[in-house]
C-alpha cells in the first residue's frame, strides 16, 4: 500500500517533464534505434539548417515512368537467427533426461517448455528467430519464435512502452517473467546447456505466460528495479489449467490465475565488479493435475507459491578476449502447494507438496575466447507431501556438471559439457553421466544483452 | 515504512530545478572529455566505460542503468561501437529523453566524416562496422567537430549558456588546430606504423603516416602465427612503429617488435576517467610520440 502511495507521488512529479518531451518525441517516428549510425543530423543542428538562406531550387529532372520513392524495407525489424544444435548421449539408454525429470516428488505431466528433451545422437533443439524494431514513439515491439523440427512456438512476443514515464515500462504480450535470475534469458544466454534443477522441477523450465508487465527503476542513489507481473498461468508445474474438460471436478478459473513481484538490487561498486541480489514471489491461485494416486489417478487442484531469491557476482578482466572473466551466480527457490483430491471423493484430500531447489555456478575464462564453468544443482533438498495421513518425505535430486566453451567470436560458440547425475526413483537412488556437444551461432543484427 | 522513505526522497530531489547541471554520461572517456569541455561547469559528467577496456566489448551493468536513467543527455561514439551494451542498457533505464531521436542523445559520429565507410555488412570479415571506423576519437580534429556539434545539442537543452558553449567548442578547436602542425612535423618522415586493430587509423590519418598493418588478422579475432609470420615476411628489412591499446594482448606486438627491430609501444586506447582538454591532448601526444618512434 505504501509502495503505491509513493509511486503516485511519483508520477505525479515525473508526468510534468515527460509531457513537454511529447513534441519531440513525435520526431521519432520511422526512425527506429539502430539508424542513428546514418548520421542524420540531430534536433538542434536540423532547427539551426531551417532558418539557414535557402539557395534558388534547381530545375526538377524529368519524371521516370513508374518511379517511386520508397523506403519500405528499410522499415524492416532486426532480424536475427540462432540455431542451436546438440549431440547428446547417456550411460542410461537415452532414458536420462527422463529420469531426472521424473525424480520422486517431480513427477509430472507434460514436457514443459521443451528446452530439456535430447535423444540420443543429433538434436536441433530449436531456430530462435528474433525481429524487433520499434512500432512507433510510444512502443517497443519484439517477438522471437522458437522454430524446432516439428513445431513452432512464440517463445516471446511483446510490446514494450518506450519510457512512459521516467524509469517506468510496461510490458504485454507472451514473455520471460522477470523472476528470479536466469528466467528471462534464452538458452543461448545460458552458460551451461541446460537449465539448472530448480527452474527444471519447480517451473517446468522457466516462467513463460501472457500476461502484463510493470518494471520501475527508481532514481535512487543506487540500481534497485521493482517489478510485478499479472500472468494468464498456464505453467506445468505451478499452473497448470485443464479445466472441466479434462475432469468436471476441476474449477474453470478465469485468468490472469499467476500474480508475481521481483525487486533486483545492485550497489555501486568498483568499476570492474559487478553485484546484483534479487528476490522474487510467485503466486498461482490454482494448479489442476491428473496425477497417479493409491488408487489409480486422482484429479488434484490447488493454488502455490514459488519463493525465490539469486545473487550473481561478475568480474570484467582488463584482458582481450574473455582472459580473466569470472561470473559466479546462485539461485534458491522454494515452493508450496496447498493441493487436494477433487476426484474421486475420498476422505484424505489434502497433497500439500513443499519443495525447494537451488543451483550455484562459477564460469571463468581461462585463455582467449575460452571458458570453463562448474555447476551445482540440487532440487528436494525440501521434497514433503503432506496428506491428511502424515507426510511423506523424497529424496533429493543432485547434479554436478562441467563444462568448456570455445567462443570463436562473440556471434557463435561450440560447447562441450559433461553432467554427472544422482536422482532418487521410487525410492533407490539411481545415478546417469550425460554429455553434449553443443554449436550455437547467431545471424544477422541480434540485439545486445541485458545484464 | 523506513525503506520507502529514501524513494520519496529521492523523488522530491529527481524534480527539475532552475540551475540544475546538466547530467551527462558518456559512453566512453573520450566523449567525457568531450561533454566537460564544452559543457564547463554547466555539466555532471558519469562516464559508463573504464579507460583501460575495449569498449566494443562491455556488460550492460545495473550501474549503467542508472546512470542513464538519471541522465539529461547521453554522449556516445557511435557507429555501432557500443551496439553490443548500450541498446540494452538504454532500454533497461527507461529514460525517454535520451533515446536516439530525441534532443538527450548525441552520438559523435554521426557529426563527422568516418574512414572506410561503406565495407560489407559480412561477418566472415570480422567485426565489422558497415557505417565506418567508429575509432574517430582518435583524431583530435574530428573531436573538435563534434565539439561543435554538442555545443549545439548542449544549448538546446539549456539555452542561456549556448554562447558558452558556442566559445568552449571554439576553443577546443583552437587549441587542437595550434598542435596539429606540431604533432605533423613531429610523425614527417615516419614510413609507417602497425596497429593491433583499427583503432589508430584516425591518428595515421591525422599526421598523414601510412599504416602497414593489423596484429589481428581480421577485426575481433585473435592474431594466428600464420599471420604474424605474414607480417613479419612482408615487412622484414623496412622501418615502423608499433602502438596497441592496454587491453590488447602484447605477445604479438612484443614477437614483431623483437623479429622486425621496430620500437613497439603499449598505451591507453582512452584518456583518465576525469580528463580535461590537457589531459586529452597529452594522450594524444602519446600516441604521436609512439609513431614519430619509427623515425631513423
Amino acid at each position: 500500500m505504501i509502495v503505491d502511495v509513493a509511486f503516485l507521488a511519483w508520477l505525479m512529479l515525473a508526468s510534468q517533464p515527460a509531457g513537454g518531451q511529447r513534441l519531440a518525441a513525435s520526431d521519432a517516428v520511422g526512425r527506429p534505434a539502430a539508424v542513428p549510425a546514418l548520421r542524420l543530423p540531430p534536433p538542434a543542428s536540423r532547427a539551426a539548417t531551417a532558418q539557414a538562406p535557402q539557395e534558388p531550387p534547381a530545375p526538377p529532372p524529368p519524371p521516370e515512368q513508374g518511379a517511386q520513392a520508397s523506403s519500405e524495407s528499410k522499415f524492416n525489424p532486426a532480424i536475427s537467427v540462432i540455431p542451436d544444435v546438440e549431440y547428446y548421449n547417456d550411460d542410461r539408454d537415452g532414458e536420462a533426461p527422463g529420469m531426472i525429470s521424473g525424480a520422486d516428488g517431480f513427477a509430472r505431466p507434460g514436457s514443459g517448455d521443451g528446452h530439456g528433451e535430447w535423444e540420443r545422437g543429433f538434436n536441433l533443439r530449436e531456430v530462435e528467430v528474433a525481429f524487433s524494431a520499434a512500432v512507433d514513439p510510444y512502443f517497443d515491439a519484439r517477438a522471437i519464435l522458437a522454430i524446432a523440427t516439428d513445431s513452432i512456438e512464440a517463445e516471446e512476443v511483446y510490446v514494450q512502452t518506450r519510457a512512459l514515464a521516467p524509469g517506468l515500462q510496461v510490458r504485454a504480450g507472451k514473455f520471460y517473467s522477470g523472476i528470479g535470475y536466469l528466467n528471462s534469458k534464452h538458452p543461448h544466454q545460458w552458460d551451461f546447456v541446460d537449465a539448472p534443477l530448480p527452474y527444471s522441477q519447480l517451473l517446468a523450465g522457466s516462467l513463460n505466460e501472457v500476461g502484463a508487465q510493470v518494471t520501475w527503476l527508481p532514481a535512487l542513489p543506487v540500481y534497485l528495479l521493482l517489478g510485478g507481473e499479472l500472468l494468464q498461468g498456464e505453467n506445468e508445474a505451478i499452473a497448470q489449467h485443464l479445466g472441466p474438460g479434462e475432469n468436471a471436478a476441476f474449477q474453470d478459473l478465469p485468468g490472469p490465475r499467476v500474480f508475481t513481484g521481483f525487486a533486483k538490487f545492485s550497489p555501486n561498486l568498483a568499476g570492474s565488479h559487478t553485484l546484483q541480489v534479487g528476490g522474487s514471489v510467485v503466486h498461482s491461485r490454482s494448479h489442476q493435475e491428473l496425477a497417479d494416486g493409491a488408487d489409480g489417478t486422482e484429479a488434484i487442484q490447488g493454488p502455490g507459491t514459488v519463493v525465490g531469491t539469486d545473487v550473481v557476482y561478475q568480474f570484467d578482466s582488463s584482458q582481450q578476449w574473455g582472459v580473466g572473466d569470472l561470473a559466479v551466480q546462485g539461485e534458491y527457490f522454494w515452493r508450496r502447494q496447498d493441493l487436494a483430491v477433487v476426484w474421486p471423493a475420498t476422505t484424505s484430500t489434502a497433497r500439500d507438496r513443499t519443495q525447494d531447489g537451488f543451483y550455484a555456478q562459477a564460469v571463468y575464462g581461462f585463455a582467449p575466447r575460452w571458458k570453463a564453468g562448474f555447476r551445482f544443482d540440487a532440487a528436494g533438498l525440501a521434497n514433503e507431501v503432506r496428506t491428511a495421513s502424515g507426510a511423506r518425505e523424497a529424496g533429493s535430486s543432485r547434479r554436478y556438471t562441467a563444462d568448456v566453451t570455445f567462443l570463436p567470436t562473440e556471434f557463435s560458440r561450440l560447447r562441450l559439457q559433461y553432467t554427472r547425475a544422482d536422482v532418487p526413483v521410487e525410492g533407490v537412488r539411481e545415478g546417469a553421466n550425460q554429455v553434449w556437444v553443443q554449436l550455437q551461432v547467431s545471424l544477422g543484427a541480434h540485439g545486445a544483452h541485458v545484464f | 515504512m523506513r525503506l520507502l522513505l529514501p524513494f520519496l526522497a529521492a523523488v522530491t530531489l529527481s524534480a527539475p530545478a532552475g540551475a540544475a547541471p546538466i547530467k551527462v554520461v558518456a559512453t566512453t572517456s573520450s566523449m567525457g572529455v568531450l561533454a566537460r569541455v564544452v559543457g564547463g561547469p554547466a555539466v555532471e559528467v558519469t562516464v559508463l566505460a573504464p579507460p583501460d577496456r575495449d569498449a566494443h566489448y562491455l556488460i550492460a551493468r545495473p550501474a549503467m542503468m542508472l546512470a542513464l536513467r538519471r541522465a539529461d543527455l547521453l554522449v556516445a561514439v557511435g557507429a555501432d561501437l557500443e551496439v553490443g551494451w548500450l541498446p540494452a542498457a538504454l532500454q533497461s533505464a527507461g529514460n525517454r529523453k535520451i533515446l536516439p531521436g530525441q534532443g538527450g542523445y548525441f552520438e559523435g559520429a554521426a557529426h563527422v566524416t568516418l574512414l572506410e565507410p561503406g565495407q560489407a555488412a559480412d561477418r566472415s570479415r570480422g567485426d565489422v562496422h558497415p557505417i565506418g571506423n567508429p575509432h574517430f576519437y582518435m583524431d583530435p580534429q574530428r573531436m573538435a567537430s563534434a565539439a561543435t556539434a554538442l555545443a549545439s545539442t548542449l544549448a538546446a537543452l539549456q539555452p542561456p549558456s549556448a554562447s558558452t558553449f558556442t566559445a568552449n567548442a571554439q576553443a577546443f578547436g583552437k587549441a587542437v588546430a595550434d598542435r596539429v602542425p606540431q604533432w605533423r612535423q613531429r610523425a614527417a618522415g615516419v614510413p609507417g606504423v602497425l596497429f593491433f586493430h583499427k583503432d589508430g587509423n584516425y591518428l595515421a590519418d591525422l599526421l598523414k603516416v601510412q599504416i602497414l598493418g593489423y596484429i589481428e588478422p581480421i577485426p575481433g579475432v585473435p592474431p594466428t602465427a600464420s599471420h604474424l609470420k605474414e607480417l613479419v615476411d612482408r615487412l622484414k628489412g623496412t622501418r615502423g612503429a608499433i602502438a596497441y591499446a592496454v587491453f590488447q594482448p602484447s605477445d604479438g606486438p612484443d614477437y614483431l617488435a623483437k623479429t622486425l627491430g621496430w620500437p613497439v609501444q603499449r598505451l591507453p586506447l582512452e584518456p583518465a576517467v576525469d580528463a580535461d582538454l590537457n589531459a586529452y591532448l597529452a594522450h594524444i601526444d602519446r600516441w604521436v610520440a609512439a609513431v614519430a618512434s619509427a623515425k631513423p
